[in-house]
């Protein structure tokens, strides 16, 4: 099956706008901040984003930010470090990261930091390795990185490592793909993979490539297209790309999309598509270099030259 | 946004209606809880409001943030005595809802932080032990509730720790492919022995294992057990040695180690040319502090022939995983005119090892469709009595396995094809031209190969 590039665009440019997106779900109004960065993410890699909806989306993120520096995940929404994470990524893709001062948001992320290294979620306490990553990623991002402990959190990273070289939520947890990305993609933000072990990490996400050529994210699990990002852009940290099979994975990529109906790309072949998925797809595809999209890179998940403009 | 299934057909106008209606009095719930968090409304009607607009959408995290704003005004307002009630109507309240969503972060978060206020846990053990256990028979692969459960465990630290083994037990015997028992299983066994796994236990798991794997050969859950379990008896070995840049000034050689260790020093590995002791320094070489590949240079050039010896003093290491056992084996390495010899005197024990080889050969023969896990299994434990130096470590057995590794599992050849080269490397005494990217590898076929290339 071929990648549709023209259909994934109108999908995406509709995305918020459909209305049967929420037919037969559930509402999505608690996530607008993610749709955003999946949405704008995609068509930028697709080259297809334009200044049109800018303003509009820009003043809407501003407002979404709160008094401590934090941004929720849409009006009236409280403060979250995933959300002012995809806040940041979104303006960066806007180019408009000079709308909002970096200080304010700094402070209200290294308000998150606990004693032990984790990161809160937000002031209530939820913990696990997504929140470093967000932490690392938007302090970066924002060239503050020294308002934070580094070390700490590096430590309670490692303490999340397992046997097989990958990681889990929190400490003793079980090996995930996902916080696999999360755990280590903050350690490349700081230059540490010199801490983890490429080879055996290597080896336990080749094993995560199934029969279908879809990565799963646990061993005996279904294979799921957001994994093509999770995993696929941490062996591209790791520099053991060349482990995956590119053409079977993106063969399950392009399987997953709606070509008779609506467009965007499902987990797998045969369930409804949403943004997210989409995203992370077009995101897989990008990474091993198919159809002329623009490159993302592995780390920030935002297309190179962007990154580059905003780190040089 | 997961596992929804594609409509096969458009809906009904019936269908849109009826889910219309239901996001309409979605809306409307949602904004009265915004108009009163607004208000600032920490009433028990607020109360009551956000009990309906959890119970709809349990991801929405303001929601709960704002229950908890009230709660923690119930909890000043409400006499201690009545105060255990209050927590187990929220704890009943919040076990219905995760029953409806059992991946919901929120909810889950939301039950620790109630649990944090209760006072009495023993009470409460039994009961948040059934909820997991209900759960976990729903799902057995939710890491929610596993995380939950091992976070409750040793939040409320009455549970012995053979009671958890004898969880996992019965976790795994209704499903061997359940690798998040599994999981917790190594953690609760590392817990268990802090020190050394006992002979005996590590006999008794490999007779589990082997019911498992002969039942479901390709399950990669059982033999990623099998593997830790085997890595736990698995001492740090010497892979390879480079003389290369002795011929060099300043002069040095390259070793490469089975695990990825830090810390190597004088103390740890004698050398010595010929009989004479070798003073000098290590450092790790590519990445740092961990490596498997490590650099010796001593402190003054000594003349003669190029033969080393290298003697493990110390008895324990750090690899990337912890504490580690170094090898009792001597290895020595001899160079002349036109030939290089790497040789190994002693022999580690290998018992688990040999017995476990043999048991895989056993399966191969009778298994002739799903082998590939097998196949693989038994390439590792090839190589690892190869570094033991036992006669059963058969390199062309190595080579053999990987061969058919990439016939019958291609998806992952260019993994195998890497392997193979590096045994073919080991074989021909002498590298092939693909390079080698993996550093483990490297590690294995340092007399072969130019590390400055
Ligand atoms: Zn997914």
């Amino acid at each position: 099956m071929a990648f549709d590039k023209a259909k994934q665009i109108s999908y995406l440019l509709s995305a918020d706008t459909r209305e049967e997106e929420d037919i037969g779900s559930y509402s999505f109004e608690h996530l607008r901040m993610g749709g955003a960065y999946w949405t704008i993410g995609g068509l930028s890699l697709l080259k297809s984003l334009n200044e049109d909806r800018k303003e509009e989306i820009v003043n809407w993120i501003l407002q979404c930010q709160h008094e401590n520096g934090g941004f929720g995940g849409n009006l009236k929404h409280d403060p979250h470090i995933t959300n002012t994470h995809y806040a940041v990524l979104v303006l960066a893709l806007y180019n408009s990261l000079h709308l909002i001062d970096p200080d304010r948001i700094a402070s209200y992320i290294a308000s998150l930091q606990n004693p032990d290294g984790s990161f809160k979620g937000d002031e209530w306490g939820e913990t696990d390795l997504r929140f470093i990553y967000c932490g690392f990623s938007s302090l970066k991002l924002l060239n503050r990185l020294h308002k934070i402990d580094v070390q700490l959190s590096v430590d309670y990273i490692l303490r999340c490592k397992n046997f097989e070289g990958a990681f889990g939520a929190v400490p003793d947890a079980e090996s995930h793909a996902a916080y696999t990305f999360c755990a280590v993609g903050a350690l490349a933000v700081v230059d540490r993979l010199d801490l983890i072990d490429a080879d055996e990490l290597g080896y336990w996400m080749m094993l995560r490539q199934t029969e279908s050529g879809g990565f799963n994210g646990r061993p005996e699990k279904l294979p799921d297209v957001c994994y093509s990002w999770w995993i696929l852009s941490t062996f591209f940290m790791i520099n053991r790309q060349h482990w995956v099979n590119y053409e079977a994975l993106s063969e399950f990529i392009n399987r997953a999309q709606d070509l008779e109906g609506k467009g965007g790309i499902a987990d797998r072949a045969g369930n409804e598509t949403d943004v997210f998925h989409t995203f992370f797809g077009i995101a897989g595809l990008s990474l091993m270099g198919y159809h002329d999209l623009e490159k993302i890179d592995p780390i920030y998940a935002l297309p190179e030259p962007i990154l580059k403009n905003i780190l040089g | 946004m997961h596992s929804r299934k594609k409509r096969t057909q458009p809906p009904t106008p019936e269908e849109i209606a009826k889910e219309k209606a239901r996001l309409q009095k979605m809306q409307e719930l949602h904004t009265a809880v915004f108009a009163s968090m607004e208000a600032q409304d920490l009433s028990t009607d607020a109360f009551d409001l956000t009990t309906r607009a959890i119970r709809t959408s349990s991801d929405i995290y303001t929601f709960f943030n704002y229950r908890r704003q009230i709660l923690l005004k119930l909890f000043e307002e409400t006499p201690e005595d009545q105060l255990p009630a209050l927590l187990k109507k929220e704890l009943d309240l919040l076990g219905g809802i995760i029953k409806e969503s059992p991946k919901s972060y929120t909810l889950w978060f939301h039950r620790q932080w109630i649990l944090q206020r209760c006072k009495n846990l023993t009470d409460i053990m039994e009961r948040e032990l059934k909820l997991c256990e209900y759960m976990l028979n729903k799902d057995n692969r939710n890491f929610h509730c596993w995380d939950y459960r091992t976070w409750f465990v040793k939040f409320a630290g009455t549970e012995s720790l053979q009671d958890e083994l004898l969880f996992t037990d019965s976790m795994i015997l209704r499903d061997f492919s359940n690798f998040s028992a599994w999981h917790y299983r190594t953690k609760v066994v590392k817990q268990i022995y802090t020190g050394e796994i006992p002979d005996e236990f590590v006999r008794s798991e490999l007779g589990r294992l082997k019911n498992a794997y002969f039942t479901c050969p390709m399950d990669q859950s059982i033999w990623n057990y099998h593997r830790w379990l085997l890595n736990q008896k698995e001492p740090i070995m010497i892979t390879g040695i480079s003389p290369r840049e002795f011929e060099e000034t300043p002069k040095c050689f390259i070793i490469g180690f089975s695990h990825n260790i830090k810390g190597i020093n004088e103390n740890s590995i004698g050398v010595s040319q010929g009989w004479e002791p070798l003073q000098g320094t290590w450092e790790p070489l590519y990445t740092q502090p961990f490596s498997y590949i490590w650099k010796f240079t001593p402190s003054q050039s000594a003349p003669g022939d190029i033969e080393f010896r290298l003697s493990p003093i110390n008895t324990e290491l750090t690899d990337i995983n912890g504490h580690k056992k170094l090898t009792s084996l001597q290895y020595k390495f001899k160079k002349t005119e036109n030939k290089s010899e790497f040789s190994v005197e002693g022999q580690e024990d290998a018992t688990f090892f040999e017995s476990e080889l043999e048991s895989i050969d056993e399966l191969l023969r009778i298994e002739e469709d799903d082998r590939s896990q097998a196949v693989l299994r038994k390439a590792q434990l090839l190589e690892t009595l190869s570094f033991m130096n036992s006669e059963k470590g058969n390199i062309d057995q190595i080579i053999a396995s990987y061969q058919e590794l990439i016939r019958i599992d291609y998806r992952r050849a260019p993994f195998y094809r890497e392997s193979l080269s590096v045994y073919n490397a080991i074989k021909n005494k002498s590298a092939e031209s693909s390079p080698i990217v993996s550093r483990k590898m490297l590690a294995k076929i340092l007399g072969f190969i130019d590390l400055n290339q």
